[in-house]
């Protein structure tokens, strides 16, 4: 049987997601004032309870490893990681470690060096 | 050989010397040998990137001197051919010569670039033509209101009576200072994309600062490389539009 032709994209992924967004936006403005005001209030109590949320992309070999530790540790996987995070800037900034052996330069105008993650994962040896 | 790419639209302030400058330093501080030649008399490339306006343009097609005599190296991997008031004598000559339109291919033969940028004037004439007709791939910025979308009309006419004795391998539409806060422009975005699809590429928002990196003589990546019109918009945990996206494309699509 024949392969079903896949839909073609015809609107580039980066403007779709901006016309949604605005299209979010013009129906958020047709509900009544006081259901707005209503979301704003629940939107801005959400900010302050989740004021250190982020969003990163890791190595998907890494976060697996991050999540095993939290786990085989019972510690919530957050705190592993801030535990994590404020340890490596304490040494990095003590001198213990440096990012050089992992530089590369960048091609992006706006950095001048990536990390190698990947090579730091393979030749980590990161079992229990 | 060259890439070479044409920055156009006829309405003028829609900013295709911003764009011409951020693309063409992007890429040769991403390793690319990139030569920006002004086309416009008003001579802003030079001015954009610090540098004083001269008669690059006018020594290159009337006095025929070679690229290597007239570009002036900009930044690292960056040389421009800049352009002034004399401009406007370059094309009053061009007019007068024969395979008129074919006066640029002729210029930048052989030239030792990875990415040519011809930066147009804000009218059709016979050098916008001759940009036209070396080149391999058009960006047409445009704002994102009914006079300079019907600039996008013009010069895809243009085109398209171009086309008849030359392929482009194509085009893309740059909606630039995109200000998401007003309807007009929401409505115009959906517009352009109705028409022209995945042509258009994502925009370039709005951005007070980037109007003051050329008052500096600095690129967006120098003077403001975190400003939105470079880093673009946050829409669900993705970058969406700016310079930054602007060059991942053409990196993509382009080269």
């Amino acid at each position: 049987m024949s392969e079903q032709p896949k839909r073609r994209q015809v609107i580039d992924p980066a403007v779709a997601a901006l016309m949604r967004r605005q299209d979010e936006k013009e129906a958020e403005a047709k509900t009544p004032k006081a259901e707005r005001a209503k979301r704003l209030k629940e939107r801005m109590k959400a900010a302050d309870r989740l004021p250190g949320r982020v969003n990163l992309d890791l190595p998907p070999a890494l976060k697996k490893q991050v999540f095993e530790l939290a786990e085989a540790e019972r510690i919530p996987v957050s705190q592993v990681v801030a535990f994590l995070l404020a340890e490596g800037i304490r040494r990095l900034r003590s001198g213990e470690l440096t990012f050089n052996p992992y530089r590369r330069p960048s091609k992006s105008p706006r950095y001048d060096w990536n990390l190698d993650i990947d090579d730091l994962v393979k030749n980590t040896d990161l079992s229990p | 050989m060259a890439t070479i790419v044409t920055v156009a639209n006829q309405k003028g302030g829609v900013g295709k010397t911003t764009t011409a400058v951020t693309l063409g330093h992007g890429l040769a501080r991403a390793g690319r040998r990139v030569l920006i030649v002004d086309l416009d008399p008003q001579g802003h490339v030079a001015f954009a990137l610090g540098l004083k306006k001269s008669n690059g343009l006018y020594r290159l097609l009337v006095d025929q001197e070679t690229l290597r005599q007239v570009a002036v190296n900009a930044r690292p991997n960056l040389d421009i051919v800049p352009s002034d008031k004399t401009g406007e004598a370059a094309k009053r000559y061009v007019t007068t010569l024969n395979f008129r339109e074919k006066v640029l291919i002729r210029a930048l033969k052989g030239a030792v670039y990875d990415v040519i940028i011809l930066d147009t004037p804000p009218s059709i004439d016979v050098l916008h033509v001759a940009a036209l007709v070396a080149s391999h791939w058009v960006i047409i910025p445009t704002r994102l209101d009914s006079l300079a979308i019907d600039g996008v009309n013009e010069i895809l006419r243009s085109m398209g009576e171009i086309e008849q004795d030359h392929h482009f391998d194509g085009y893309s539409i740059v909606p630039t200072f995109y200000d998401r806060t007003t309807k007009e422009t929401a409505t115009n975005l959906r517009e352009l994309v109705g028409v022209f699809g995945d042509l258009v590429w994502a925009p370039i928002p709005q951005d007070t600062k980037a109007r003051e990196a050329a008052s500096y003589g600095q690129t967006l990546w120098e003077y403001t490389p975190e400003s939105p019109s470079v880093t673009g918009y946050q829409i669900d945990g993705k970058r969406v539009g700016g310079y930054l996206d602007l060059l991942a494309k053409f990196e993509e699509v382009i080269i």
